[in-house]
């Protein structure tokens, strides 16, 4: 299963400026936290290919937190 | 979730909503007129135009982004090749932290990549520089903008540039100043500025020089945009956001070539080299073809000439390593337009243009490759 910690570890490993140490706040919004949606997308294509689970483009513009996205996928089953 | 998201190819009938979309995110106005000469009616085939829609709950559904890729016909020497230019990838901006656009331009990607040998973009700012990068461009050919000053400059380029290594030659023989035995060798060719014809765009459009130039000419050219009739005229004479001033070489001369300008509105005395080409890909017809048209720009009381191309070794054809390799007396002889930060021309070989040995490097670049809309 998906854990939050392997959520972070995507974000941080993507090279992606947080304007947060770690750990990173897991209800905090990526966008909020100094992201653009290149960065996001980068974390999306690694946690896709972590899990083999797509995630349609409509499901995204809920999945903007470490919380979020830890709930969707324990949702489908990872 | 209030909205689901669509995305599709354009159909006749959208040009309208996506000029709306373009004004509302670039602050430009474009006629549906002006859209259909740069998106439809191109040499290299209708562009690759994708559109991202977003459907409310109450089934009214709105245009939220677009991505395009004009089609823009290179050669390399005698083959035909069809290179694709990024240009107006948008999103509204309140739907950037709602959808991740990357994901969409990847699957437009995988559609429309087999039908071109290459990709490339222009300039953007940071955020569609990075986008780039993600979508696999590779960034290693810089720009170079120049602002030549015709008035003083032309004789310089001429004397240092194309004569540099032989000036004490270049002034006997085409001065017959020093005496010698090759004293009074005035018709050397390669001596002088070439007579030009100036045309505007309804002359250019019916020249017979352009009947054969490219034709001729392309098999001494590497990697390059075509420059038949038909792509000249559809970027430059029948563009209907600029007119153009073609200077030609005399139909006598030895050394064809031609220069495209395009004198500004609000500043007479400046313009723009849209375009440069001699028929030999080589530094010295360069040279001699920017100094005559440099000359008559001078007579005609244009005193500064801007010119883009890209600063990377062009050992295949020659032009470009001429202006390059010339550096020093660039430095000494015009001004960078913009004190810009170096910035590059993005480029991506697809698999197409790989299985045909397509190089990143070695283009021959004008601002012809740029969207052909007045600046």
């Amino acid at each position: 299963m998906l854990s939050k910690t392997q959520i972070e570890e995507t974000m941080l490993n993507s090279g992606m400026a947080v304007d947060s140490q770690p750990p990173i706040p897991t209800d905090r919004n990526f966008y909020e936290m100094g992201l653009d949606s290149l960065d996001v997308f980068n974390v999306f294509v690694e946690l896709e290919s972590l899990t083999g689970i797509q995630v349609p483009d409509d499901d995204l513009e809920k999945l903007q937190t470490i919380d979020s996205i830890h709930a969707y996928f324990a949702a489908k089953g990872s | 979730m209030t909205e689901k998201y669509r995305y599709r190819q354009y159909r006749d009938g959208d040009a309208a909503a996506i000029n709306d979309l373009y004004a509302d995110i670039t602050g430009r106005t474009r006629s549906l007129r002006e859209f259909d000469w740069q998106w439809l009616h191109a040499p290299g085939g209708r562009g690759e135009i994708w559109l991202i829609e977003a459907t409310n709950k109450d089934g009214a559904t709105d245009l939220i982004g677009h991505h395009g890729i004009m089609p823009i016909r290179f050669s390399r020497g005698e083959e035909n090749l069809l290179f694709g230019k990024t240009e107006n990838t948008m999103l509204r901006p309140e739907y950037r932290k709602r959808i991740l656009y990357p994901r969409y331009e990847r699957r437009f990607a995988r559609v429309y990549e087999p039908r071109f040998d290459a990709l490339f973009s222009t300039v953007g700012p940071a955020a569609a520089i990075r986008l780039r990068r993600a979508m696999g461009y590779t960034f290693s050919s810089k720009w170079v903008r120049l602002q030549i000053p015709t008035s003083w400059a032309a004789e310089m380029v001429f004397a240092y540039c194309i004569c540099r290594d032989k000036l004490v030659d270049r002034e006997r023989r085409c001065r017959g100043s020093s005496g010698g035995p090759e004293s009074g060798s005035l018709a050397r060719p390669g001596c002088g500025p070439l007579e030009l014809r100036a045309l505007n765009d309804s002359q250019a459009r019916c020249d017979p020089f352009f009947d054969a130039f490219w034709p001729q000419c392309r098999v001494g050219h590497g990697l390059t945009p075509r420059r038949d009739r038909e792509d000249l005229d559809w970027r430059f004479w029948s563009n209907p956001n600029t007119s153009n001033i073609t200077l030609v070489s005399d139909e006598r001369s030895d050394e064809p070539g031609y220069v495209i300008i395009r004198r500004s509105n609000s500043r007479p005395e400046e313009a723009v080299i849209e375009d440069i080409v001699p028929c030999n890909a080589d530094a010295e017809k360069f040279y001699r073809l920017l100094d005559s048209a440099l000359s008559w720009m001078r007579s005609n009381k244009i005193y500064w000439a801007g010119f883009t191309t890209t600063h990377e070794s062009c050992a295949s054809n020659g032009i470009a390593a001429g202006i390059t390799g010339r550096d020093l007396l660039f430095r000494t002889v015009v001004r960078k337009i913009r004190n810009d930060p170096v910035s590059y021309m993005p480029r991506k070989i697809t698999a197409t243009g790989s299985s045909k040995g397509l190089d990143l490097h070695n283009w021959y670049v004008t601002p012809l490759v740029f969207e052909g809309r007045a600046s």
